[in-house]
């Protein structure tokens, strides 16, 4: 499947009813899981089991399975946001599993994992637990950080590695009463770690 | 949820196996059924296919 197809596949993913801040609960940009899905796709990463930590409503997990990947849970602690995520599988006619679960309390093994964490605006290091659990539960991890993180991702994956990072935009819908714009893009980066 | 979910399931409390009672289940999955754990006897719900695996203080 080419880049382009999937994006317009995955526009038709919905987002967040009620978003939380503290979970900085906005939606991944089509353009944005297009992307790193494709790129992991072109890697040979989206195969076997995918898991999709932090899913919220579903778009990296929905994608993965577009892709080919044999077995695709998303795990989450938001049981509306999940609710949500299946609505929206059902629709692209994706077969995914969704598991409401603190992240902490994740089990299984996976060939890699896909995810969006919160990126610490909120709540500072809330992308720890998630960078340590998807270690744990895989060998090869994707994902979104602000740019600029490598320095700390670095460290703290240790002894793991990244092996590549992409730099992208990143547009965040207004979804809080504290954003001012409509649509603010952001630098973020998209980071492929390989486990130690 | 499909059968095979439940090998990746655990309380999440004592972290030990669950039992599954299934309420209705269609062609492809579970749709509706609980989890249950013994040790803690605690009940871990499933609706809509999405099994529910935060403590009691944590749903919602």
């Amino acid at each position: 499947m080419r880049k382009k197809h999937l994006e317009i596949l995955l526009e038709q993913v919905c987002g967040f009813s009620s978003p939380k801040p503290s979970k900085e609960q906005y939606s991944t940009p089509a353009t944005v899981a297009a992307e790193l899905l494709h790129y992991a796709f072109m890697k040979g990463d989206i195969a076997d089991t995918v898991y999709d930590l932090g899913c919220g409503c579903g778009i990296l997990a929905i994608g993965a399975k577009l892709l080919g990947a044999e077995k695709v849970i998303g795990f989450d602690d938001d049981r509306d946001a999940l609710e949500i995520a299946r609505a929206n599988a059902q629709k692209l006619g994706a077969d995914v599993e969704f598991v409401c679960s603190s992240i902490n309390e994740v089990r299984g093994k996976a060939h890699s994992v896909v995810m969006n964490p919160p990126f610490g605006a909120q709540v500072k290091g809330s992308d720890r637990p998630f960078l340590r659990k998807a270690l744990e539960l895989s060998s090869v991890v994707y994902s979104i950080h602000n740019a600029g993180s490598a320095e700390f991702i670095k460290k703290f994956i240790s002894p793991s590695v990244i092996t590549e990072h992409i730099l992208i935009d990143f547009p965040i819908k207004r979804t809080f009463r504290f954003h001012t714009r409509e649509v603010q893009v952001i630098k973020a980066e998209i980071f492929r770690i390989e486990k130690r | 949820m499909k059968r095979d979910l439940m090998e990746i399931l655990c309380c999440p409390m004592c972290k030990g196996d669950l039992v599954l009672e299934v309420t209705e289940e269609n062609e492809k999955e579970i749709v509706k059924g609980t989890l249950f754990c013994g040790k803690c006897n605690e009940y871990y719900p499933i609706d809509d296919g999405i099994p529910n695996m935060l403590p009691p203080e944590l749903r919602e």
